[in-house]
């Protein structure tokens, strides 16, 4: 909300012109019924006038007058409109950078508190209500003082009894408006969480089709659907017989006024108190007071709408990211990586180890031991508590973001693929790469006799999470991206999980020899013992803590769990 | 639009009351003028007191009147229209489910979520909104012309003049209008495209530093957006300032300058020319948002188009005639089988054939993208083979009815999919399975451990796609969820790729037991868990190069002794 007002301040100048404009046009209305009462009562005493050609020359006059009024008012409320619109269409873009902004800052953590499809639709629904509460919100609030005040003058001016009697009704109506207008604005956020929900079920239904198909569980999963669309028919059903009726509903109670208007005027008129023209063009500013008091209904409905989308653009934006990007040092290269005693309140438990350029770090452990957690600590994906991650003895916390960042290739365990081209993919960060460079990627990550077998070869499109690939294929397209990034500091998370033992091998071959060349700073989680016990030093956490820790020959000899994998996957019990 | 007839007819009693009722209120509205007008000329003016009250009690019963028919007729309409849109909905929602899984490996998510949920609503929002809007437009144009002609026929005559600029104003301008705001929606279409990809991908797009580019990226789109749609309005607002007040003042002008001119002549009185100023405020209201009505329209045309095409999909993997029913036994038989993913013409499957016995252990072997997991997948018939044919208990399963036929069968998928719910939910799939029995799963597979140490144990909350669960753990619960359900046939994709092989080690004794009577397909990239199989197919490039069992193979020292040989050799 602050931020609406801070906006609109910076733009007080077309803001100010649009108001001028406004102003005019309003006054250009309250002008107009004088000409009507004016031109009526011409005709009137028309019967007893006698000099036909002047009154003919007035009346055409006070025609003329009348279009002319309106042709101002139809200018005028076009330059309005067009500064307004400035405003209100320039915000909503910059609105929706602003969150677009925030969520490259999420990670995975924050993401994980929303839905997608909950955030997506802030970024384009939410945005679009209140870009409508700029265009309406202002015209109406202007419309209300100016086009109200003006008008309950002029009335009074006219006369003032008749403006006292047909107050009340306007009264009831501002009344029911803001009843109703609380109302909506509850049911409104139900509605909206609703829809936010029948949405993730479609979406989670489409993605996790395999699995309900292979238990045959549609007839349960149908169940839930319907369940939450009967919920949405019931609120919806009322809500939009109140909004729908809501408007023309107000316009009865101004009918009222009206009603009252021609009893009580009526009397004047027959009792001489007033003249027919007069009584006519009181009936026309009741329909023109009508409009703002119409308005602050529809205000209201605007208004109810866009402040739940305010609040949900609100939350996002003033939401703090777990990984603030505050730090300032820029670290040139890197050195070293040094872990000490880390803790969070997630899995781990206290893991301290440290790595140099060109050495190789071998993790391993059970599931759920924390070794993903752990590494998606270094590249401040996740947030470390300070003094527990240090790059070349730095805490990573005092880092620039970008600058801790750019020295990281990471292999997550879930290869996270676009729905692009294989291309694409591995290019991903480094889209100048050249065609030499990618397929060196390739055939390093040993994916490059897959992709030559593909329909489209490079230019093969994946669909949707890579969709169309095997397993294994996947998971190579996302060691080859690494590979091709290139920096100082190689992370990869369980990449051999979905390979064969052919192609294990030459991956692991590969990564020897690149290590060799580069020298980078590597990490390699991994459950399979061939793609650690080439490391320099093995972690073996259980729990969140280091359960082993040495070298892998040492482990290897010590009794332990590192000793009983490696015997498991490479005892040699063949003759 | 015959879609959308055939759920309107479902309920068209509530249209029919709808627009009784809409009728109604307009009626109630037109008639006030004109009995205002005899009211003027005929009471005020004449001085007639007890006259003019009579006639006020009755406008003011019609101007309260009209409350009713008007709330009757908008719950009618939206009454209707919610009941078809869910019915719409679920129509949908159950056609998706029915597709083969080729189509939801061509259709992104996003496009299927936008056509159940965003899709539809369109088409309510012209249903409640448009439609009705249109309908009662030309009840209030007709009406008021009709009362125009029923106050004084002359002057309607003279006011004759402006009907065809309304009619060219109302098409003319809402065509072109049409055109701009599909522009905007295309334009949207696209934002919402990025903004998914982006969501789904932050980590990726941070940890590369890719930030400023895919930012760059989507600012381009975003502005895009903002100058179309800031085109669209600005011609809009020319419209609606030029249209509404222009043509309702020269509309009134004439009223006053003719009705003047008619007075004189004594063929018309004040009270018509106060009348017509009424009813021509009335006569400008239908065209003022005519933008939005076409553009709302044109949304939901091309919504229903879009609605329309996704209901034609059909990748269905038909039952046959009259298909075999009942519960399978577990004896498997591929023969001869071929196969190539719908869209493309490579075979990844070509000329498989082996049996596995009810009851035995059958391993899959193979280097990456071998054609492992398409093998199994056919097997519960997620796709139809191109040539020969795979039989269960002797029956070709094209004969069998697909439900049951993967209901005998239980599955752990290479990728380990879980629903946000709880875990006990995600092990039973919604089935009414007695804790115990879930519990004794997860014993099995050595999930217990790790579960029971969770905050609410068997009740704690897993995220979509079970993101706050470890690779591993993942794996173990779709384990479990595969064993809870008793199946005659156990389909293994790498279910233990994740796990370390101690861990592995222990479940493996665990499922020994569980196997023991049952059919077992299993993919495994490491031989340790498959040697006490009762067959073992080698895979290269889709077909079955060797087979037997482990001793077996290692004697014919081929690609099966190759593998095995370089898993046992050290790392080095
Ligand atoms: N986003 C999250 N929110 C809450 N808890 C989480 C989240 N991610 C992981 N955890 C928990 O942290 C623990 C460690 O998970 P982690 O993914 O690090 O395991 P891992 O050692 O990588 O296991 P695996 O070998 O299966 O990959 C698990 O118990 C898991 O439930
Ligand atoms: N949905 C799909 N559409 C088109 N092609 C596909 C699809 N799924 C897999 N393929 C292709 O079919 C081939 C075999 O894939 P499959 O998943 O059966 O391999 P796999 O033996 O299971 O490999 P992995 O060990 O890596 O899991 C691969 O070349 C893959 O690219
Ligand atoms: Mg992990
Ligand atoms: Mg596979």
């Amino acid at each position: 909300m602050k931020r609406l007002f801070d906006y609109l301040k910076s733009q007080w100048k077309k803001i100010l012109i649009a108001f001028i404009a406004l102003i005019l046009v309003d006054i250009m209305q309250i002008l107009y019924p004088q000409y009507v009462r004016k031109a009526i009562n011409l005709i009137k005493s028309l019967s007893t006038d006698t000099d036909k050609s002047y009154w003919i020359s007035v009346l055409w006059h006070y025609a003329f007058i009348m279009i002319a009024l309106y042709l101002a008012v139809a200018i005028f409320r076009l330059v309005y409109r067009w500064f307004l619109r400035t405003v209100a269409v320039s915000y909503d873009h910059q609105l929706r950078m602003a969150i677009m902004d925030k969520y490259l800052s999420f990670s995975e953590r924050d993401l994980q508190k929303f839905d997608i499809g909950d955030l997506m639709s802030r970024l384009i629904r939410d945005t679009r209500s209140v870009r409508r509460f700029i265009m309406m919100g202002t015209i109406i609030l202007v419309d209300l003082a100016v086009l109200g005040g003006m008008t309950i003058v002029t009335m009074v001016s006219m006369s003032p009894y008749l403006t006292l009697v047909s107050v009340p009704p306007m009264i009831i109506l501002t009344l029911f408006v803001l009843w109703a207008g609380s109302y909506m604005q509850k049911k409104f956020k139900v509605m909206l969480e609703l829809f936010g929900e029948m949405t993730e079920r479609v979406r989670e239904t489409a993605v996790g089709i395999k699995v309900i198909k292979t238990f045959v569980r549609e007839d349960f999963f149908m169940k839930l659907f319907e369940q939450i669309n009967d919920r949405y028919i019931g609120t919806g059903v009322k809500l939009f017989t109140l909004q729908s009726s809501f408007w023309p509903l107000s316009s009865v109670v101004v009918g009222l006024s009206l009603v009252i208007v021609l009893w009580v005027g009526g009397d004047m008129v027959m009792s001489g108190k007033m003249d027919i023209g007069t009584l006519v063009s009181f009936m026309m500013y009741i329909n023109m007071i009508a409009w703002p008091m119409l308005s602050v209904g529809m205000f209201i409905t605007v208004y109810s709408m866009s402040k739940s989308a305010i609040q949900r653009i609100d939350e996002v934006l003033t939401y703090e990211p777990e990984v603030k990007d505050t730090g300032t040092r820029e670290i040139e290269g890197v050195s070293n990586i040094t872990v000490k005693d880390i803790k969070d309140d997630i899995v781990l438990k206290g893991v301290s180890f440290s790595v140099s350029k060109g050495q190789v770090l071998g993790i391993t452990g059970p599931p759920g031991s924390g070794k993903t957690v752990l590494m998606k600590y270094l590249p401040r994906l996740w947030q470390p508590g300070d003094g527990m991650v240090f790059v070349n003895d730095i805490d990573v916390n005092d880092i620039r973001l970008a600058s801790l960042r750019r020295h990281f290739s990471y292999v997550p365990q879930d290869p996270i693929l676009f729905a692009g081209t294989v291309r694409d993919n591995i290019a991903f960060a480094r889209p100048d790469a050249t065609e030499e460079e990618i397929i060196w990627a390739a055939k390093m990550a040993c994916v490059w006799d897959d992709i030559q077998a593909l329909p489209k070869g490079l230019d093969t499109v994946v669909g949707e999470r890579g969709i169309t690939l095997s397993g294994g294929q996947r998971q190579r397209v996302s060691i080859a991206r690494a590979f091709l990034a290139g920096k100082d500091i190689l992370i990869l998370d369980d990449p051999l999980s979905a390979v064969d033992t052919h192609t294990e091998r030459c991956i692991i071959k590969n990564l020897k020899e690149y290590v060799a060349q580069h020298s980078p700073l590597t990490i390699i989680v991994s459950h399979r013992i061939p793609a650690i016990h080439w490391a320099d030093y093995v972690l073996v956490l259980e729990g969140g803590k280091v359960l082993e820790e040495g070298t892998p020959e040492e482990l290897a000899e010590r009794d332990g769990l590192y000793s009983r994998l490696y015997r498991y996957q490479m005892g040699g019990d063949v003759e | 639009m015959k879609l959308l007839w055939k759920y309107v007819k479902r309920y068209w009693i509530w249209a029919v009351l709808g627009v009784i009722g809409m009728f109604l209120q307009i009626f109630f509205k037109l008639i006030n003028p004109y009995l205002i007008r005899i009211l003027i000329d005929q009471y005020i003016l004449k001085n007639d007191f007890v006259g003019a009250t009579r006639m006020m009690y009755l406008i003011l019963g019609f101007t309260l009147g009209v409350g009713i028919p008007l709330i009757f007729s908008s719950w009618a309409i939206n009454v209707l229209t919610f009941k078809v849109m869910k019915d719409i909905r679920m129509d949908m929602f159950r056609h998706m489910m029915r597709q083969g899984l080729y189509f939801f490996s061509k259709t992104p998510t996003g496009v299927i979520v936008t056509r159940i949920t965003n899709d539809v609503a369109s088409v309510g929002d012209v249903l409640a909104g448009s439609i009705p809007a249109i309908v009662s437009d030309v009840f209030i144009i007709t009406g008021v012309w009709v009362f125009l002609f029923l106050v004084n026929t002359k002057l309607a005559l003279i006011e004759l003049v402006f009907a065809p600029i309304i009619a060219i104003l109302a098409i003319g301008f809402g065509r072109w209008l049409r055109d701009l705001y599909s522009h905007i929606r295309d334009v949207r279409a696209t934002l919402n495209i990025k903004s998914q990809e982006i969501l789904s991908a932050i980590p990726i797009i941070q940890v590369f530093v890719q930030v400023p580019r895919i930012r760059k990226d989507y600012e381009k789109t975003s502005l895009e957006y903002r100058n179309s749609l800031f085109k669209a309005f600005f011609i809009t607002d020319i419209f609606n300032a030029l249209s509404g007040p222009v043509l309702k003042t020269s509309m009134q002008a004439t009223a006053i300058v003719a009705g003047g001119y008619l007075i004189l002549r004594g063929s018309s009185t004040i009270g018509d020319v106060v009348a017509f100023l009424t009813y021509i405020n009335y006569l400008i209201e239908p065209i003022r948002d005519i933008a939005d009505k076409y553009t709302m329209i044109q949304d939901a045309t091309s919504a229903i188009m879009k609605i329309q095409r996704f209901m034609n999909e059909n990748w269905y993997i038909p039952d046959a005639e009259n298909p075999h029913t009942g519960r399978p036994e577990g004896y498997i038989r591929y023969d001869n089988v071929h196969f190539a993913y719908p869209g493309t013409k490579k075979e990844v499957i070509r000329g498989v054939s082996f049996e596995a016995l009810k009851g035995k252990k059958i391993a899959l072997v193979g280097f990456t993208g071998s054609g492992k997991s398409t093998l199994l997948n056919l097997a519960l018939r997620f796709y139809d083979v191109n040539k020969g044919a795979i039989y269960v208990d002797d029956i070709d399963i094209r004969q069998w009815k697909k439900d049951d036929l993967r209901s005998g069968a239980a599955v752990v998928l290479q990728e380990p999919f879980l629903f946000k719910g709880t875990i006990r939910d995600n092990i039973t799939l919604g089935r009414d399975i007695p804790l115990e029995k879930v519990i004794d799963a997860a014993k099995r597979v050595h999930a217990h451990d790790f579960i029971k140490d969770l905050p609410n144990g068997y009740d704690t909350m897993v995220l979509s796609g079970g993101a706050n669960l470890s690779v591993g753990q993942r794996q173990l619960i779709s384990l479990a969820r595969a064993l809870v359900h008793h199946p005659s046939i156990l389909i293994l994709d790498e279910a233990t790729a994740s796990i370390d092989s101690e861990t592995e080690r222990l479940i493996q004794e665990g499922l020994e037991e569980v196997m023991k009577g049952r059919t077992t397909l299993m993919v495994a990239h490491r031989l340790s868990t498959i040697r006490e199989a009762d067959k073992i197919l080698v895979l290269d490039s889709g077909r079955v190069v060797e087979e037997g069992t482990h001793e077996e193979l290692l004697k014919k020292r081929g690609l099966y002794y190759e593998l095995y040989m370089l898993q046992w050799a050290s790392g080095q």
